[in-house]
């Protein structure tokens, strides 16, 4: 062990030589939102928007700048909600490097009358994974970098769950 | 379209390989792909390289390969298609013969996973969606996007987490008689069902590993394939699609679209119309349990909710209606993400020649092996049937 170059260690499980590189590489990227621009200023005004072709009515959500069936760039914006149906749903327990730090969290798709669909954290009493089918309602809350953050949360009338 | 054929093909051991580097491990199926099909190096005209990369060393694999291989100066291209890449670096091999541009071509998958640390790899993986919708706000992980389709499968079709299981035993099984697998060692109802959650309800023992390894075939025209070969094993139809990236455009959680679409289309060209009494042996992607189960549903074996009874049945075993995964899946064999899908030819070319180990050798009747490699969460499918004749 002790004639080994520094940058080389031995496995532990295997006893291999490993060359551990020492350029270690971070990546953060720098991603246009322009043409999504009204999405931001309606999270910050406690709304979910999706976007909605002027032309052919279409609407998008996660929303986007163009309609790929008309091939023009003009969208009206339009408030999701407030209910949703849960489609799907799933406790996320080994997480990645960047939410290591986060209690297990649930993740789940709904659907909104309107027919689109939004994956979102599900913020329910007790870390309480619903049933599909449960009828929740869309808010705007702030991430623990206080940035607002649609989630889904139970509707006000309370369980919506369905029978079993 | 012009016939084409694999005359070649060679498999690396898949596992934690601490004792080979990208090139190196590379170079173990290379090897023994050109030792199996009779020629040398500089036979080949064009190769592929299918590796989805990000956590290994190289960022140019498909040269790298090539220098270490000795296969420069030939042509060459890397390929991405998330778990499916493999596939799809069959493909641009296949197409390379099919449009005269080259008679013999070889598709390399490889995967080098272990070079960076498990929750990076979660981090990475975890973005192979839509990063920006479903990653960045959500941390959506890989085993998440499939614990909401086994969610809301399970909702529709009163499916229970054994039944998950069942597939896990299945496959650990048939891994335990391969010694190319990354898990040779069977495991019980019990284990799987008292291992940690890993994304409810999916568990680790639903999940398959991390994993590198490597494959590699050789694929010629008829008349090149005839000279090499007495058991070319033709691509008798390869069927391709996508789907949505954000898993929130999906129309239902219960089965891959892209799948049903790419099966439809390989069982178009190769003349297929009842997969159960015409295919001798599957390899699915079986990438968590669940899949399997969507997988037997979108490729047709069985009806819509009757996967579960097929498993129950043990209808998917060596001596079943139709065995899938004799050689552990991606569950026991591993899932070195750029190599499965060739992984997947080979197995289909070693059950079709009858050389696979006695004991998990499928009958071949029809001389007739399904492939069915999804990447992502049904973000690509490519759905391959080989044959003898």
């Amino acid at each position: 062990m002790n004639s080994t170059p520094n940058a080389i260690k031995r496995d532990e499980k295997t006893g291999d030589p490993l060359f551990i590189d020492r350029r270690e590489l971070r990546l953060r990227y720098e991603i246009p939102v322009k043409d999504i621009y009204p999405f931001f200023d309606g999270l910050r005004e406690g709304r979910v928007l999706a976007s909605k072709c002027k032309i052919c009515l279409a609407l998008y959500f996660p929303p986007q700048g163009s309609c790929p069936t008309c091939r023009k760039s003009d969208m009206d914006w339009v408030e999701l909600g407030p209910t949703a149906k849960l489609l799907a749903v799933t406790k996320v327990c080994i997480k990645p490097q960047s939410f290591a730090e986060e209690e297990d969290y649930i993740l789940g798709v709904g659907e909104f009358p309107e027919g689109v669909r939004a994956l979102a954290r599900l913020l329910f009493e007790g870390s309480r994974i619903p049933k599909i089918g449960t009828q929740m309602r869309i808010a705007v809350t702030k991430d623990s970098g206080e940035n607002p953050l649609y989630v889904f949360v139970p509707t006000e009338a309370g369980s919506n769950e369905p029978a079993p | 379209m012009t016939k084409v054929a694999i005359v070649g093909a060679g498999i690396s051991r898949f596992g934690r390989r601490t004792d080979a580097n990208m090139n190196a491990l590379a170079w173990e199926s290379v090897s023994a792909a050109l030792e199996d099909a009779g020629i040398e190096q500089k036979d080949i005209d064009f190769y592929s390289v299918g590796n989805v990369g990000v956590w290994s060393e190289e960022s140019l694999p498909a040269v790298t390969v090539g220098e270490y291989a000795g296969l420069t100066p030939k042509g060459t291209m890397r390929v991405e298609a998330a778990c499916a890449t493999g596939s799809a670096a069959i493909k641009v091999a296949r197409d390379s013969i099919a449009s005269g541009s080259a008679k013999l071509a070889m598709a390399v998958g490889l995967e080098k996973m272990y070079g960076v640390p498990t929750p990076t790899i979660v981090e990475l993986i975890g973005r192979a969606g839509n990063y920006f919708w479903e990653f960045e706000n959500f941390g959506l992980t890989f085993p998440g996007y499939y614990a909401l389709y086994a969610s809301a499968y399970m909702a529709k079709y009163e499916a229970n987490e054994e039944d998950l299981a069942l597939v896990a035993v299945k496959n650990h099984y048939y891994g335990s008689l391969n010694p190319f697998a990354q898990f040779q060692k069977q495991v019980s109802i019990d284990e799987v069902m008292t291992s940690k959650y890993v994304a409810h309800p999916l568990k680790l023992l639903d999940s398959s590993p991390i994993t590198d390894g490597s494959a590699a075939v050789i694929l010629a025209d008829e008349e090149t394939a005839r000279r090499l070969t007495d058991t070319p094993v033709w691509i008798k139809g390869q069927g391709v699609a996508s789907g949505s990236a954000n898993l929130s455009k999906r129309s239902d959680f219960v089965s891959l679209d892209a799948s049903v679409m790419a099966a439809k289309a390989a069982y178009s060209q190769a003349g297929i119309k009842n997969p159960v009494e015409e295919i001798d042996v599957a390899t699915v992607h079986d990438c968590f349990t669940i899949a399997e189960l969507m997988a037997y549903e979108d490729l047709g074996f069985v009806g819509r909710g009757k996967a579960v009874q097929l498993i129950r049945d043990e209808q998917t075993y060596k001596g079943g209606k139709i065995p899938v995964n004799l050689d552990g899946g991606l569950k026991a064999k591993g899932h070195p993400i750029g190599a499965t899908g060739v992984g997947m030819a080979v197995e289909a070319v070693k059950q079709l020649r009858r050389e696979a180990p006695k004991s998990r050798q499928a009958d071949i009747r029809h001389g007739v092996a399904l492939t069915h490699n999804v990447g992502g969460t049904g973000h690509y499918a490519y759905v391959t049937l080989y044959g003898l004749n």
